[in-house]
Order: structure tokens, then C-alpha cells, then sequence
């Protein structure tokens, strides 16, 4: 039996869809069964970030509907041996779907991957609604910035109050030079405000443009957002990762060090 | 230059203390204004008894039990003499 996680933020824009792709990625490295499925109906966008764009035949809509089974809408990625996309539909939108019908889908993937792993729309609309009804633990989005962490704050409010409990914080595009000069929040300061587990604290980092312009997650080799991605899937496969240490100074220090090992 | 050091107060700190606040008071559905009126009502209410320092009145909510706290400084019969 598989694990359902759904990773959401509220905001959109704050690297939802990105973190799936790595994430997912990164399981199916480590030899897990993984499935990355794109909930987004009508606004579909995980199969660029993974390079599948041009292999898409059948969508989540068509296997909802019945117009196909699950096996055939299933994208195998030829590069890693356990990654399956499920994309969504870009013609329908998100009334399409109903939880009842999400919840019975997941149950389905559930039962052959290790992993499902669900992209949520932005917004706490319907399509979040379907998004978490099948999850068995989220994965929540933040930045260190006041829209997306007011956002965060009520979107684990509503996942509390829909009985999913077991919710986990991503800090993504840290800044380690402006935490020094006290113009961004530190990662301590957003637990402090969300009051929420932390389970990855992800640097601002240009290779992920690269490698999502690539169509190729994780593909990097030394790049400290990617190798905080990998931190992540070995923390959800329960293994205890120290935190990438992004405290301003030692922070710089460990900046300083990269540009030197190069 | 005193304007160049005052200048450093840090937008991190500011974000912080901005979110907490608004934070806190949207999880129980209590805006500012009302927190505010909630701050004033107390005074009222305590005044009936006692004398206290209106002015040093503290009134904020913690989280994980949320808990109201209620700072409310009480004026001791000598220091209302010396008013």
C-alpha cells in the first residue's frame, strides 16, 4: 500500500509544481514506485516540468470518465525506471471531477506505486477540495514572503479542519545573503509564525530554471537546491536528514566555500 | 548619520511581527479593530474595581493552547496619592 501526498500552498507561484517534479523525481532515484499526478484540470503544467509534454494520449479527466483505464493514461518516463506522470486535462476545468471520484482514484494508484504524489491547483476552491480528499499527508509550499506564508497558514487550517493532520512544511527560494541582512524572514521566523513540522528548507537557486527549462528534474549536479530536494525524499521515506544549515553566517561561509570547491 | 542607524530597522523583523499579529487574529476570526475593542471593553470592565494604568495595558493571544493574555497593571493606593 502506497502513500498519498499531496503538495499544496495556497498561492500559486511559490514552486508547487516544481517541488512535485523533484520530489517524485528524487523517490523514483531512490527505487520507489512513484506516480506524480497533475490536479490542476484545465491549467496543466507538471508534464513540462518533466519533459513529457509530447507523450500525453489519455488524462485524468478520461480515466474519471471511464473513456479509458488507468494503465493507459499513465506516461512512463523513459529516464527513470519508477516515474509515471499522470497529466491533466487542459480542455475541461475543475468541476469535472468530484472528491468522491478523486478519493476513488487514488485508492486505485495507491495499490501500485509507493508513492503517489498530487500537484494542487493554487486556490481553495474545488480543485483543492479534490486535491486533498485522497491525500494521506500533505506536503505545504511557502515562501519567506507575507502573501504566500498568510496563504500557507490558511491552507493548513483547512486541511486541519478537514481531518488531514499530518501536514509538513517546504520553505522554498531562501535567500542566504538577505536572511543576513535581516531583509528576509529566516526559516526559524516562518515555523515560528506557521507553528508547523519543517521538512525542507530549499535555497533560491538558478539551476532550477535550468533544469526546468530542460524538461529534466534534478538533473543537476551540484546544485544545493536539488541536493535539498533529495534531503527531502530521504526524510519522507522516514530516514533523518540534517536541515541544510542556511543560518545567515555560517550560510555565507557555506556560500563562500561553494564558489571556492568550483 | 543618527538617521542612517535608525534607517536599520529590518523589513524581516517588521514581516514577522506583521504576519504573527495578523495571523493570530485571523485563526480565531478577531481582527485588530476588534481586539482593540475587546482591550478597551476590560479596561472598562476592571475599572468598576480597581484603578489601573490604562496606559500600560497589554492584551495578546498565544497559540498551541491559544490562551488569552491580559496584562493589566494595577495603581496601588499610594501611587494614586502622589497623582
Amino acid at each position: 500500500m502506497g502513500e498519498v501526498i499531496v503538495i499544496t500552498s495556497g498561492k500559486g507561484g511559490v514552486g508547487k509544481t516544481t517541488t512535485v517534479a523533484n520530489i517524485g523525481t528524487g523517490l523514483a532515484m531512490m527505487g520507489k514506485k512513484t506516480v506524480v499526478v497533475d490536479t490542476d484540470i484545465g491549467l496543466r503544467n507538471l508534464d513540462v516540468v518533466l519533459g513529457l509534454e509530447n507523450r500525453i494520449v489519455y488524462n485524468l479527466v478520461d480515466v474519471i470518465n471511464g473513456s479509458c483505464r488507468l494503465r493507459q493514461a499513465l506516461i512512463k518516463d523513459r529516464r527513470h525506471q519508477e516515474l509515471y506522470l499522470l497529466p491533466s486535462a487542459q480542455t475541461k476545468d475543475k468541476s469535472a471531477v468530484s472528491p468522491e471520484q478523486m478519493i476513488k482514484l487514488t485508492d486505485e494508484l495507491r495499490d501500485d506505486f509507493d508513492y503517489v504524489l498530487l500537484d494542487c491547483p493554487a486556490g481553495i476552491e474545488q480543485g483543492f477540495k479534490n486535491a486533498i480528499a485522497g491525500a494521506d499527508k500533505a506536503l505545504v509550499v511557502t515562501t519567506p514572503e507575507v502573501s504566500a506564508i498568510r496563504d500557507a497558514d490558511r491552507i493548513i487550517g483547512l486541511l486541519e479542519a478537514n481531518d488531514l493532520r499530518d501536514i509538513h512544511l517546504i520553505i522554498n527560494r531562501l535567500r542566504p545573503d538577505m536572511i543576513a541582512r535581516g531583509e528576509m524572514m529566516s526559516v526559524d521566523d516562518v515555523i515560528e509564525i506557521l507553528a508547523v513540522n519543517l521538512i525542507g528548507t530549499i535555497p533560491d537557486d538558478e539551476q532550477i530554471v535550468i533544469s526546468t527549462n530542460q524538461g529534466e528534474p534534478l538533473s543537476g549536479r551540484k546544485s544545493p537546491a536539488e541536493e535539498e530536494y533529495r534531503n527531502i525524499c530521504q526524510r519522507l521515506t522516514g530516514q533523518e536528514i540534517p536541515f541544510m544549515d542556511i543560518s545567515p553566517k555560517k550560510g555565507m561561509f557555506r556560500r563562500l566555500s561553494r564558489i571556492f570547491k568550483k | 548619520m543618527k538617521i542612517i542607524l535608525q534607517r536599520k530597522d529590518r523589513s524581516a523583523d517588521y514581516a514577522k511581527s506583521r504576519m504573527k499579529l495578523l495571523l493570530v487574529s485571523e485563526r480565531i476570526n478577531c481582527s485588530p479593530q476588534m481586539m482593540t475593542m475587546l482591550k478597551n471593553d476590560l479596561i472598562h470592565t476592571v475599572k468598576k474595581y480597581i484603578t489601573v494604568d490604562e496606559t500600560q495595558v497589554h492584551i495578546h493571544i498565544t497559540q498551541n493552547p491559544a490562551v488569552l493574555h491580559a496584562d493589566i497593571p494595577v495603581r496601588s493606593k499610594k501611587e494614586q496619592k502622589t497623582k
